[in-house]
């Protein structure tokens, strides 16, 4: 078969899902990204000023051109990194797993307090407080000293304001099986009604990208294509990457 | 920010639009690249890195690429660099697992992520490369399998072929480790 159902959609085991989420789920550090963004920019801008420098001057002048062209382009990029320095917001020092966050003290767990996660790259110091990076939910704080023993700590009780859901990837899955049974069984309304409880439940969740696909699917199903088709654009949008953009655009399409 | 960035070469020999779609280019690839290193074994100390060669090989070599096929040509990239980070690791990577006997996971164990990655990637490391890179590129990066068959530069048959091997492995890897539980994962692994 040329064109398999993907395992995290469905065809493979909970398990295989479980571990394809969280390979899905892993993200660059924000300042790393930044960063070679930056370079990518000023070394694109050198080879398009290179090569124009090329066309336009004699072999004379190509050596001194070109070095102005890099000087000027290393310049303007070093001015605009500097102007956008001041905005960077800063990396955080140690970010909180959003779905560890989620995940109650649950005494089946190997780490039954949210974990502090370091970012990809080396870390410069740990911290006592860690507090939510600005793109999570300003909700949880988390008292975490990594200094404690992993002992003490599952002795300390968890400083945790956590949603009253239980949150966690196994039950997101849970309630997108459900939804996508009630789609499969052409009962719509239950699929919106059991979407619209995940997107309560998990409002961050891991697997947004699924729900949102499924909810588009069971408008299409339950006749409100008009809406399908505005949410596919904003499925487009959030999921300029996704596998799934193509498939959902050919689905809102008028019959 | 980098909107601004980007923002700021107007006065630059560059054109506006050739900018503005490599900002495009660079703020859509970017995750991806990343997490498809991370999948295909590149360890994490040196993801940041392997992920800025990618881009800048293709900063310098953006003039050659074939409008259309800029994210072909990024993900191809990454393969190599993926390959080529992994051959100088030297990371031991033991043919079979040694499983040993232990309490069955449970669900909600692998509800812990940071642990259900590590068991991902170990488990991705008993996949034979060829196999793996397909597998990768389909399961968690979502490409079809014609735009795999590009990337990889493969027959779509070959690249199906692979997928359908690459998955029956991490299937039968994914049970085993069900049964007997994972090899001691080494924190430091990963």
């Amino acid at each position: 078969m040329i064109h398999p159902k993907r395992l995290l959609e469905g065809e493979g085991t909970e398990i295989e899902r479980l571990l394809l989420a969280s390979g899905r789920a892993a993200r660059p550090s924000t300042r790393a990204k930044w960063r070679t963004g930056i370079l990518f920019f000023l070394v694109s801008i050198g080879t398009v000023s290179k090569a124009h420098a090329v066309a336009l001057l004699g072999a004379k002048a190509r050596a001194w051109t070109v070095a102005q062209w890099l000087a000027l382009g290393v310049g303007t990029g070093a001015a605009g990194w500097v102007a956008v320095q001041a905005n960077v917001p800063p990396d955080p020092v140690a970010v909180v797993d959003p779905v560890a966050r989620r995940v109650p003290a649950a005494p089946s767990l190997h780490h039954a307090q949210p974990r502090v996660v370091a970012p990809p790259e080396p870390a410069p110091a740990p911290v006592n407080v860690v507090e939510a990076a600005p793109r999570l939910e300003g909700r949880t704080q988390v008292q975490a000293p990594p200094t404690v023993s992993r002992s003490k700590r599952a002795a300390a009780p968890a400083v945790v304001d956590t949603p009253v859901v239980e949150r966690s990837i196994a039950s997101e899955i849970d309630e997108l099986d459900r939804a996508r049974a009630a789609v499969g069984g052409g009962d719509a309304k239950r699929a919106i009604d059991r979407l619209n409880r995940y997107d309560r439940m998990f409002p961050q969740g891991t697997l947004r990208e699924e729900a949102l696909r499924l909810r588009i699917e069971a408008l299409v199903s339950n006749g409100e294509r008009a809406t399908a088709r505005t949410l596919a654009q904003r499925f487009r949008a959030l999921y300029p990457e996704s596998a799934h953009s193509e498939r959902l655009k050919a689905l809102v399409k008028e019959p | 920010m980098l909107d601004r960035l980007f923002d700021a070469d107007v006065a630059l020999p560059a054109s506006a639009l050739g900018a503005l779609e490599l900002h495009q280019l660079f703020k859509s690839t970017y995750d991806g690249i990343w997490r498809l290193l991370r999948g295909l074994g590149v360890p994490t100390d040196r993801l940041d890195d392997a992920a800025q060669q990618v881009f800048l090989v293709y900063a310098e070599r953006h003039a050659d690429v074939v409008r259309g096929s800029e994210r072909a040509f990024l993900f191809g990239t990454a393969l190599r660099v993926a390959h080529v980070v992994r051959r100088g690791t030297h990371r031991e990577v033991p043919v079979e697992i040694d499983y040993a006997p232990s309490e069955q996971p449970s669900v909600d164990e692998l509800t812990d992520q940071k642990r259900a990655r590590q068991v991902l990637d170990r488990i991705l490391d008993q996949l034979d490369p060829e196999l793996r890179d397909v597998f990768v590129l389909y399961e968690l990066e979502g490409f079809t399998m014609p735009e795999i068959a590009g990337i990889v530069e493969v027959p779509l048959g070959t690249a199906a072929s692979r997928l359908r091997r690459g998955r029956e492995r991490f299937s039968a890897l994914v049970r085993r480790y069900s049964t007997f539980g994972p090899p001691s994962l080494q924190e430091d692994a990963r």
